[in-house]
Order: C-alpha cells, then structure tokens, then sequence
C-alpha cells in the first residue's frame, strides 16, 4: 500500500498545486484582470470537486501486494494495562478482585458478566498489581472489589481508554 | 373395532341385568399405547387418576373421581386399550376406559379379598392379581364383557409369600417382574407362579426411606420403573438378571394408596417441554443416564430457560447450537480458591424456588453428597448473594458445578422434577492465592490467521488456517505456575495438511511437568506427546494435522468454513493445560499470546516448491509464525529468503516479504474472516491505513465487523 500510497499522493498533489496555482492566478486574476477573465477561471474553482475521486480512486485499487509495511510493525492489535490496586489503607481483609469488560458506567455489580473477566485474582493484604494485555477494541473496564465477608459492601471502579493517554490503572 | 365393541357392551348390559349386577357403557378406548403412565391413588373414598410423564416425574390430575370408592392392581391392556383394575366398592375386576369411570365386570370364582397387586400380560390378554396369603390368580379378558373367571395360577405360599406392592409384566419376555418391600428384584413366571428372587437393587437403610413400591411400570426398552408411595421417588431399573441395577429418576407425586399402569410397549419420551443440564454424562445428564431436567414453568435460573428433547452432554451445547445461552443464572465474582470461601451471584425469577447446588472437588466425574455446596436455599426473586466454601481436599483445575431451582427443597443432582432449572457451569479450581490472567478475556477468543504457501506469496484471504485461541495464566505470588490455553478451529481453507502448536520462546522444556500436561480435543483426552523433544525450547503441540480433526462442508465443500454454502456452527475444539514443574517469574515469560504457528505434517505433501528447495516434503520443518516471530529449532533455515521471503534472522525480522507482508497475523477477537481467495483488503479496507502506520495508532479497530465489506466476509 506504502508505495501505491506515495504514487497516488503524487497525483493529488500536482492537481492540488495545479488547483492552487490555477486558483492563485485565478486569484491574482480577480485583482489583476478584468471580469470576464474571471469569470473564465470559474470551472476551475470547482476542479477540486472533479477530482475528489482521484483521491479514493487509489485506495479502492490498491492491492495487498502493494503495501509497503514497515518491517518492524508486527501489526499486533493490542496494547499494555498497568493495573495496580491498593486499598490496604483501609481493609487487609479477606477480598477479591474481578476486572471485567463493560461499556455500561451505570451498571449494578451483580449484573456484571463476570464470565468476561481478564484477571480474577485475591488481594494479599489489600494489594495486588499486573500488566494486562488488551485488544484495541477493549476500552472501557470495570474492576470490582469483592469481600468474602457479605456484610461488607463490593467496590467498583470503572477505567476508559484515551487515545493518546497513559495505560495504567490505579485502584485504591 | 368399535361396532363389535358396542354389540359387545350390548351383551355386557344384557348379561349385567341378568346378573342382576349394577352395569353401566364403559367410556371409550385410550389412545393406541399411550406414553405416559397412570397413576390411581385414593387419598380419601374418592380414587384419583394422574397422567405421569416419567421422563420428568411431571404429572397432571386425568379424573379427580373414578365413580368407586377404591381401585387398585391396574394394569394397561395392549390388547384392547383399556385399563383393568381391581374396583374394591363392586368387589370385582373393572375396565377403565379413557373417561377414567370404573365399569365393574362379571367375574366368577372370587376369593372374598381384594387385590392391590395386579397387571395385564403383554402377550396374554389376561389381567393377573396377586394377593400376599393366596396367591397368584388370572382372568382372561379376550371378551371382558362376558362371564369372567378367576383362576389360580399359583399359591402364595409356593411362590414364597413375596411381600409385592404392586407387579408389572416385562415387554418382551412375558415374566412378572416386581420389586418387593426390601428392595429385591423378583421374576415371576406367570404361567406356573415359578418366583426367583434377583439381586436387591435399593436398600432402605442406605437410601433412609421405607421403601413400598405401589406403582411399577415398564418401558418398550425392558426398563421397570418403580414409584415409593411414601416420598413419590421414581426409580429405573435395569432388569438383567442377578446383576440388576437401579437408579433414581424423577421425582413423581406420593401417596399412602399408590397404584400405577402403562403401556408396557411405549417408549419414555417427555411430551412437554424440560430443560436439561450439558455437564458431561458421567455426572447424570442425559435422560439416559436419568439425567437432571426439569419441565419448563414460570420458575428458573436467570432470564432465559430453553427446552431440549435430550441434553446436549459436554463438549456439544445446546447454548452453542441454538444461540441461545440459557445458562445465565449463576455468576462467579470471585475464584475458586482451595480452603477458602467464595462468592456467587444466584438469579431467581421468582421467591418460591429452592437452590441445590454441586461441585465436583474431587474431578472424579461424579457429584456425590460431600459435594453438595447449596442445600435447600430458598431464594429470593432476583440476585441472591452466596458463599461456597472450597473444602481443602479438592483438587485444583477444571471441574463441573450443576445447579438446580426447583420448588421441591431437596433434590438430587439427577432425576427429573416438574418446575424449575438445572444449570451446568465448567468451573476453575485453584490454589490459595492464585491469580487467573486472561487473554484477550475468560469467554473471548483470539484469531490467528496463516496463509499456508510460505516462501510463496498466497492469495491473502488469510484462512488457510484459522485458530481462535484464548489463554489463562495461573500466577501464585507474580511467578506463573501453570498455562491453560484453548482454542477451536475457526477455518481452513487450505488442503495442504497444517499442525497447529504454540511456542514458549526462551522456557527452556526442562521447566514443564510434561507428565501432568492435558490436551483434550473434543471432549476427548489425548495421549500423544504434546511437549516437543527439543532442549532449551518449550514447543507444545495441539495437532500434528488439523485435518484430522475438522471435515469439509458437504456438498462441493473444499474446505472448512471459507466456502458459500459450508457453514457450520461445530468448531473442532480444544484444550491444552501446562503446569510447570518450577514457576517461572512473570516477568520472563514471553508476551502473550506466546508464538502460537502452523507447521506441516509429517510426509504430507506442501507443494513443489519446498520439496524441490529441501528435498523431500518438509513436515516438521515447515513453519509460518506471527510477523517477527521467529522459528523453533525444527524450521530449516534455509526457507529464510527463499521465494517471497525476505526474513533476516541477524535483524530479528521474521516471516515477512520484501514489502514488509506477514503469512500470520494476529486479530484479537473472534474475527469474521475473509471468503475463500477474497483478499484481507476487499474485506477489511482500513488495514490500508493501519499497515502503513508503524505506530499501529490509525484504523486500531480496523479488524471489527462493523469496518468490514460484509461481501466479502464469510458467513456461515
């Protein structure tokens, strides 16, 4: 693709700069020139419209033997979660942490589908901490804090993907 | 038939009048062998008739007034369709027609006793009474509505006083068979009264109960079906000889007045709509196996129950086949753990059920009364919250759970109930403190998708062989001490035969209890050596021929699921557990999804152009890897440059073209993958964008269906 890319860039560029200078001298024109002349340089004005489709047209045509990948992009579709909990400051007891997917902020804990988690695991003392590794589709999770006691009520914190922004996670 | 049978009433009345006895029109013949059985019981003066469904225990009231005071020793006559049955008001033999009205018949000869004993011969057209202190006795019915008489077969006392609650006449031998107050299987020839005593297939004391069997039945399949009067408890009996069997299975009505008949030549199916477990058979799922089901009624685990004519037993699912997952009652916030508590989650649609629940510590296929972890919990509507306490001797691993709802409190984990829902669930066991780390999560799969003509550029449309796979880390204080991966096949498009293994770059082979590794490939544990023999290398092999495993499609079908017209919802399934003799620090093993790669068989042809490069066929030494992985000590090297392959080992670049083009990639989720020679870009045009951005940040999602060209993709 890299390549056909680069080729079909090359067209668009020569017809934007042709657009460019043609409207720049159509410009230099309004200033310059008399009307009619103006007038004249009007179906280029429109040119960009003409040829928008020379800027797709490439793509649609390409073929996978075409690209030109980089060759250290190994074209994985993941990225790494720094997930540490903490919350020894104000219970050591005996607790549980799932970290589910889940796209709904509002959602009650029971109703969470804890079929779906990617790390089930106790707390020791309150603490626990791992580098996750998740699909780019997963963005948004909900961690919950599960205490083996009924009586004490489970915690939940909710965690989204932002592009651009840091990958980890504290819960504390 | 019927025209006949009214001259015959017509003589009947006549010969009633004569008799001077009080006679009434028999109401009209049952079905042609009707597969439910029937059940009279007289709680009070008034006998009731039941249909039962044995198949589930179900049953439904037929006649809540059968025109006498009492009726017992029914039996069903194949011969005629109706039933016959001791009528203790008019102290005689009565037919029972499909009204449920007692007709009293003109019997002769009469002993001054009435009969609770009773069945029609299958073969003789004669209903037969037994009566403890008298004896055997029958009555020909080959004209029931004419003078009737009642011979003696055989004196109580020579067949050695059987203490019999009730008899039923076996389907295709001819013998009595009965199962007697102590729970001993007896075999009466009905022609002489000759009795042998068979094993004893229940014991009361082992079971807790008093055992009066006051209803028996058999099926056209020679089972005898046993019904206590005092819990309502049905039992199967497998008659054969001193080594008969018997085992619960279902849960039907009770009564201190019991009395059952059926169509000895109907087979056991369930006309209602029951649900049914998908354990694996051993531990009773099956109706077959007298498996746990329940017949389908406002009350059940979740928000949906379904119905099945049978279970669909392990490692088939009826969740799978119908795309409906009906095991949605029971959640798992927290783990397993040996010696701890745990939490779960119960959702109850209504406050009227009770929750009994198993978990199979011991993996022994089999869910006994130690492991029995809910009793008799009655819920609330909604979620209910539990604890499970892991007892410290079970094992750590994969097990099965079954729970069950019913509005009967005690259940076990077999047999069929008339309400509620059984829900099935394959549950992880760990050891204390152990973390589960899962990739891409606990019920989602990754995809690997090779092209299998490698040095040779391929057609692209990356299903030669597609693998979804997904993967568990087990961590005991940050150290893995175990690996479960597992995987179904997804495609293959291809007809060259591929193995499919998965690598541990950098764990040298010494590390793995290879002796405790398990590979189950569907549902079947495998015994071929999975870890490769190669030092300083962890290669595990799943396959050495997926084709082995997988078939094409019928009808012009190529291949497994790349073709228009060769769907299948059936996956050719896996799973491969590696425990390792030394837990290894999470921070040296290799990344997941580790180097999972296809590789040839053994002998198999992979083309010209390697046989002519190598010499002869390359099997093993075959391989295609995920871009930059790089290959086992098994891969001949000298592939690396050759034909479109512009690998260099010295710069750590693996299986890639010129142009920087993979034979494998990765997709995170289970993908929708091209159609046969339908190339990745016409089927998922934003990886245009994503390839040429060596960051991977443009088009991150390009692999999801909704980015897809749906022409192109495959759809079963």
């Amino acid at each position: 693709m890299g390549q056909k890319y680069v080729n079909s860039i090359s067209p668009l560029c020569v017809t934007l700069l042709l657009s460019v200078f043609l409207l720049s001298a159509c410009g230099g024109g309004e200033e310059n020139e008399s009307k009619p002349k103006t007038t004249q340089v009007q179906p280029v004005v429109t040119a960009p419209v003409v040829t928008a489709p020379v800027v797709t047209a490439p793509v649609k045509a390409l073929t996978i033997t075409e690209l030109i990948i980089a060759a250290d992009h190994n074209l994985t579709s993941v990225y790494q979660l720094s997930l540490v909990v903490d919350i020894s400051s104000y219970s050591t007891a005996r607790a549980f942490i799932s970290v589910c997917e889940n796209n709904d902020q509002e959602i009650i804990i029971t109703q969470i589908n804890y079929a779906d988690c990617l790390v089930q695991s106790p707390l020791t003392l309150g603490k626990f901490a791992i580098e996750l590794t998740l699909p780019n589709h997963v963005q948004q999770l909900v961690g919950v804090i599960w205490f083996t006691d009924l009586a004490q009520p489970a915690q939940v914190q909710h965690w989204s993907y932002v592009q651009g922004g840091g990958s980890s996670w504290r819960i504390d | 038939m019927k025209k006949i049978y009214l001259r015959l009433m017509l003589l009947s009345l006549l010969v009633g009048y004569l008799s001077g006895m009080p006679r009434a029109l028999a109401g009209e013949q049952f079905d042609n062998c009707p597969h439910q059985a029937f059940l009279i019981q007289s709680p009070d003066a008034v006998p009731i008739s039941y249909g039962v469904d044995l198949a589930t225990g179900s049953y439904s009231v037929l006649s809540a007034d059968m025109g006498t005071t009492k009726i017992n020793a029914v039996g069903f006559n194949n011969h005629d369709n109706y039933l016959y049955g001791w009528d203790y008001a008019a102290a005689t033999l009565a037919q029972i027609g499909s009204d449920h009205q007692s007709l009293a018949l003109n019997v002769t000869d009469l002993i001054g006793k009435p009969f609770y004993v009773g069945d029609v011969s299958v073969f003789d057209n004669a209903w037969y009474g037994y009566r403890s202190g008298y004896g055997l006795y029958r009555i020909a019915l080959t004209t029931p509505s004419s003078a009737l008489t009642l011979e003696k077969v055989a004196s109580s006392q020579y067949m050695g006083n059987p203490k019999l609650t009730d008899m039923a006449f076996h389907p295709s031998d001819g013998y009595i068979y009965a199962v007697d107050n102590d729970g001993f299987l007896l075999k009466i020839d009905a022609s002489n009264g000759d009795t042998i005593q068979l094993n004893q297939v229940l014991n009361e004391q082992a079971l807790g109960f008093n055992f009066v069997f006051g209803a028996q039945y058999f099926d056209v399949n020679g089972h005898l079906y046993i019904s206590n009067n005092g819990n309502g408890y049905l039992y199967r009996v497998t008659v054969n000889a001193q080594v008969s069997t018997a085992i619960f299975f279902a849960y039907g009505p009770s009564s201190n007045s019991n009395d059952g008949a059926r169509c000895a030549l109907a087979g056991i199916e369930s006309r209602e709509q029951v649900d049914f477990g998908d354990a694996p058979d051993s531990y009773g799922t099956s109706l077959a196996s007298a498996g746990a089901r329940h017949v389908i009624t406002g009350l059940y685990l979740g928000d949906v129950i379904d119905a099945e004519a049978d279970s669909y037993v392990h490692p088939l699912s009826d969740d799978a086949s119908d795309g409906s997952n009906d095991d949605d009652g029971i959640a798992f916030p927290t783990g397993f753990e040996i010696a701890q508590q745990s939490v779960i989650i119960v959702k109850s649609s209504t406050d009227q059920g009770y929750l009994n629940a198993w978990i199979d510590w011991d993996q022994d296929g089999q869910f006994e009364a130690d492991e029995q972890v809910v009793q008799s919990s009655l819920m609330s509507q909604g979620d209910n919250l539990m604890n499970i306490a892991v007892p410290s001797w079970a094992n750590a691993g994969d097990t099965w759970a079954r729970f069950r709802l019913s509005s009967l409190s005690q259940l076990l984990p077999i047999g069929g109930v008339s309400d509620g829902e059984v829900e099935d669930y394959l549950v992880t066991v760990t050891e204390p403190g152990v973390s589960s780390v899962h990739y891409p999560s606990a019920s989602t799969y990754t995809t690997f998708a090779y092209e299998d003509l490698y040095p040779e550029q391929g057609d692209f449309d990356m299903n030669d062989v597609m693998m979804n796979v997904k993967f568990t880390e087990y961590l005991l204080n940050n150290q893995v001490i175990r690996i479960k991966m597992e995987g179904k096949l997804a495609a293959m498009g291809a007809s060259y035969h591929n193995g499919f293994a998965i690598g541990l770059v950098d764990i040298d082979n010494s590390k793995i209890k290879s002796d405790s590794i398990r590979l189950i490939i569907n549902g079947v544990a495998q015994t071929s050596a999975v870890l490769e023999n190669n030092p300083n290398e962890t290669v595990l092999i799943v396959s050495r021929d997926l084709w082995s495993i997988a078939q094409a499609g019928e009808t012009s079908c190529y291949y497994f699921r790349t073709e228009l017209g060769c769907g299948t919802s059936s996956r050719p399934s896996w799973s491969l557990t590696v425990p390792f003799i030394e837990p290894v620090d999470k921070a040296q093993m290799p990344d997941l999804p580790y180097d999972p790669f296809i590789f040839a068989q053994g002998g198999s042809y992979h083309g010209d152009f390697l046989a002519s490069l190598l010499g002869n066929q390359p099997g093993r030494a075959f391989e295609v890897h995920l871009k930059n992985k790089g290959p086992t000590t098994s891969f001949a090297s000298q592939i690396f440059g050759q034909g479109d392959d512009a690998s260099n080992p010295a710069l750590a670049r693996y299986f890639q073209s010129s142009k920087g083009l993979p034979w494998a990639l990765e997709i995170p989720t289970n993908w929708k993958h091209p159609k046969e020679t339908v190339n990745l870009l016409e089927a998922y045009p934003q990886f245009v964008g994503f390839s040429a951005d060596p960051t991977g940040q443009t088009n991150r999602l390009w692999y999801q269906q909704t980015h897809a060209n749906p022409a192109a993709i495959y759809q079963d």
